[in-house]
């Protein structure tokens, strides 16, 4: 019994890691960190938002769905998170999101992971770099687009795992009835993804 | 005084480092850089660097693996995992991010006496002949004679007291610094070095030489050097 537990958690901490780059709570804290001594009223804001994200991934990140409202919260503290670890002006990071939210469910930081992925790949510290983000609402389905400029960082390694995962994820939500291309030809990272408003199947 | 540059790619990270060695009052800082390119203009004229490992573009294990003759360094990175490898670059010593003042107060006394030991150690071998290979000659200079020296871009001029015309050779001004008698001579310039000994008459901002030639003193120099001419002033 306590081996099987044992493997659960395992297994939860496993999703979670693909998910959200570990990397990102060390360099957030480090962040916080620093910000007490420069702008303290900022570092408050900051752990703010990190808990507002912790609560999410923490609580909620290996639920079936969640509320839309909830996932673009997450996207949102992300943003303004890394925006702390790049110089300003260098990157432009814009974000469309629909201003209704209600009444859409969507697979817990999946949106999330392609936005984490657009930085990891993304942005860079010398060159300018853009990050565009689209949340869209259609009839009975929620669209999603991502777009990047390509930085190669030297031992990258791409979405490989995790993309497997989300594919494996999304299937088993929604069947058929999902879209998820990527196009890195055109020299940028291009994600679209189209998914039901609610998913087809109903998980207990 | 020791001179250090902080590098991070990281403005806030850079940020607190500098707030941190504004602290010390045995630090003086020369620059702070968000890349390992910035910084290599500074490298002649500072003793010790603070470095974040994991940058972009050039990580701090590989700027400090490319420099010929690196200066005094303490890794700062967020990744415990470089900490064996930062140690097998000399390093003198390694912060895990984040760290606290006290923590980076430690550090900067293992800075201090590595300085301190350095200069001891200079000091047992007073006066030395020093040995240069020029054309396929050794010259041997005995420190004693030197008023001054002047840096000639990769070249050094050495000024003798005994001598019209000065002695060129390969060298450069940081390595000579280091192996003159720290108790005799000074740097107060990018370009020059002093024998403290062959000064005639000295301000804040220029020396005088008992050759009758003057020097001025760098920006960044004028603080040690002032503190040199109080401690004469005392004595």
């Amino acid at each position: 019994m306590k081996e099987l537990q044992a493997e659960n958690l395992s297994q939860r901490l496993e999703s979670l890691r693909y998910q959200i780059n570990p990397h990102f709570f060390m360099n957030t804290l480090n962040n916080i960190h620093a910000l007490v001594d420069i702008d303290p009223e900022k570092a408050k804001e900051s752990i703010e938002e990190f808990s507002k994200m912790m609560r999410i991934l923490l609580y909620e990140g290996d639920s079936p769905t969640i509320p839309l409202s909830k996932e673009l919260d997450f996207i949102e503290h992300f943003i303004s998170l890394m925006r702390l670890r790049y110089p300003e002006d260098s990157v432009h990071i814009e974000t469309i999101f629909p201003e209704d939210r209600s009444g859409v469910s969507v697979p817990p930081l999946v949106m999330a992971s392609f936005v984490e992925n657009a930085f990891k790949h993304g942005v860079s510290y010398s060159a300018d770099s853009f990050i565009r983000i689209k949340v869209e609402r259609q009839e009975n389905k929620v669209v999603f687009l991502c777009s990047n400029s390509i930085h190669p960082v030297e031992g990258d390694e791409r979405h490989g795992l995790g993309l497997e995962n989300i594919r494996k994820r999304m299937a088993l939500l929604y069947g058929n009835s999902y879209t998820l291309s990527i196009d890195e030809n055109s020299g940028r990272y291009d994600v679209l993804m189209a998914i039901p408003s609610q998913p087809e199947i109903q998980l207990s | 005084m020791i001179r250090v540059l902080a590098i991070d790619d990281e403005p806030l990270a850079l940020r607190q480092l500098e707030m941190y060695i504004a602290k010390v009052p045995f630090l003086t800082l020369v620059a702070g850089c968000s890349s390992a390119a910035a910084a290599r203009p500074h490298l002649e004229s500072v003793d010790a660097v603070f470095l974040d490992i994991n940058m972009p573009d050039l990580s701090g294990m590989e700027f400090i693996k490319s420099l010929p003759d690196p200066p005094a360094v303490v890794f700062t990175t967020a990744y415990s995992e470089y900490a064996v490898e930062g140690f097998r670059v000399n390093a003198i010593d390694y912060l895990l991010k984040p760290f606290s003042f006290n923590e980076f107060m430690a550090s900067c006394e293992k800075l201090r006496e590595h300085f301190e030991m350095k200069a001891a150690l200079a000091a047992q071998e007073e006066d030395p002949i020093l040995r240069f290979k020029a054309d396929y000659r050794t010259i041997n200079i005995d420190a004693r004679k030197i008023i001054y020296v002047e840096s000639m871009s990769e070249y050094v001029k050495i000024f003798l007291d005994d001598a019209e015309v000065p002695v060129i050779v390969l060298y450069s001004m940081k390595r000579l610094v280091e192996e003159l008698p720290a108790g005799h001579f000074m740097r107060i310039h990018r370009s020059y070095i002093v024998s403290l000994r062959h000064i005639s008459e000295a301000s804040r901002t220029s020396v005088k030489l008992d050759n009758g030639v003057t020097l001025p003193v760098g920006e960044i120099f004028r603080q040690a050097f002032a503190e040199y001419l109080e401690s004469c002033s005392k004595a």
